[in-house]
């Protein structure tokens, strides 16, 4: 009877003291869902690779991968997708070089001449572009080849003529 | 070669006294410069323990990976699971627990912690699996993965569970 009662007593003041100690201790949870963010950059480039984000609806960041082929980025469809390649400006295409031509038949741009048999016409050597040009008639202008011949030899030095 | 690296901080929990103490605990897992080559695991994991209905655990839980596990068939894994209460700086339900601060009213409540998975330059070269996770309710989970899982039929996983 006495073990039954002590025990008992003891039950119930673990009761009482853990209720205490929960009201205690209980705190105002202002519930908030979490957050998850994921953040993905510089990978997954290459050949065949796989990135693949799964969760809740949270929000993922990329930037910089899945370069390269066959590369896939599989999204969970609650993720919101935030690609920074996509929002950030685009660098300006590199304007083209303009087509090295020079107009105009009296064009005085040569320095040197040169016949050549295979084009059977004449060649008209740049110092500045270091290119063989041709004149074209029809448009004219001078245009460089596509297929440039040698690069034409430096003079050699006029003689010394010694004194007499 | 084969390996296997296993980090793993546990937070076990008491129900009294040791619960602020616990909750406010930085559960930390770094790797660096390991289970390079071929066929190598690396596990990193901060498992929280049982979570009593009134005390905040949880607390921040972070796993940092760096050029680890490159080479071929290596498997990274980079996890911090399981339940329990943690605040962010600035919260405000219990002061002084959960993660150190929480005197700042009006700060973010995040019962299931701070989780951080963090790898980078790992994982690169043919066949690597990075797995990271964050499963901690109502935490702040965020997974960052960088330079990693470049090269060949490698896959990188991450997932943030509720």
């Amino acid at each position: 009877m006495f073990s039954f009662t002590l025990r008992a007593g003891l039950c119930a003041l673990a009761a009482v003291g853990g209720a205490a100690l929960a009201s205690a201790q209980t705190p105002t949870i202002v519930r908030t869902p979490g957050g998850s963010t994921t953040v993905i950059t510089n990978s997954g480039n290459g050949v065949g690779n796989r990135i693949v984000v799964s969760g809740t609806g949270g929000t993922t960041i990329v930037k910089n991968v899945r370069n390269g082929i066959g590369n896939r980025l599989i999204l969970d469809p609650d993720e919101v997708l935030i690609d920074i390649d996509g929002l950030l400006p685009q660098p300006a295409a590199k304007p083209q070089a303009k087509p090295l031509v020079y107009s105009g038949k009296a064009n005085a741009f040569w320095s040197k001449k040169q016949f050549n048999d295979e084009l059977d016409c004449n060649l008209y050597w740049s110092d500045t572009d270091r290119l063989w040009f041709r004149y074209y008639a029809d448009d004219d202008q001078y245009r460089p080849l596509k297929v440039q011949p040698a690069t034409p030899k430096a003079d050699p030095p006029a003689p010394v003529v010694p004194d007499r | 070669m084969k390996n296997l690296l296993l980090a793993a901080g546990v937070a076990v929990l008491g129900l009294f006294a040791s619960a602020s103490t616990a909750s406010a605990q930085h559960n930390r897992n770094v790797i660096g410069n390991s289970g390079n080559g071929i066929n190598n695991t690396i596990v990193a994991q901060n498992r929280g323990g049982l979570s009593g209905p009134f005390v905040p655990v949880g607390g921040r839980n972070t796993n940092v990976i760096s050029n680890s596990g490159n080479g071929i068939g290596n498997t990274i894994v980079a996890s911090n699971s399981g339940g329990g209460f943690g605040i962010l700086p600035g919260g405000c339900y219990f002061p002084g627990g959960g993660y150190p601060g929480g005197s700042f009213p009006g700060g973010p409540v995040f019962p299931g912690g701070v989780n951080v998975n963090v790898v980078t330059n790992s994982g690169n070269g043919v066949g690597n699996t990075i797995l990271t996770g964050n499963s901690r309710p109502g935490g702040l989970n965020i997974n960052v993965v960088t330079n990693s899982g470049n090269g060949v039929g490698n896959v990188i996983s991450t997932r943030n569970g509720r």
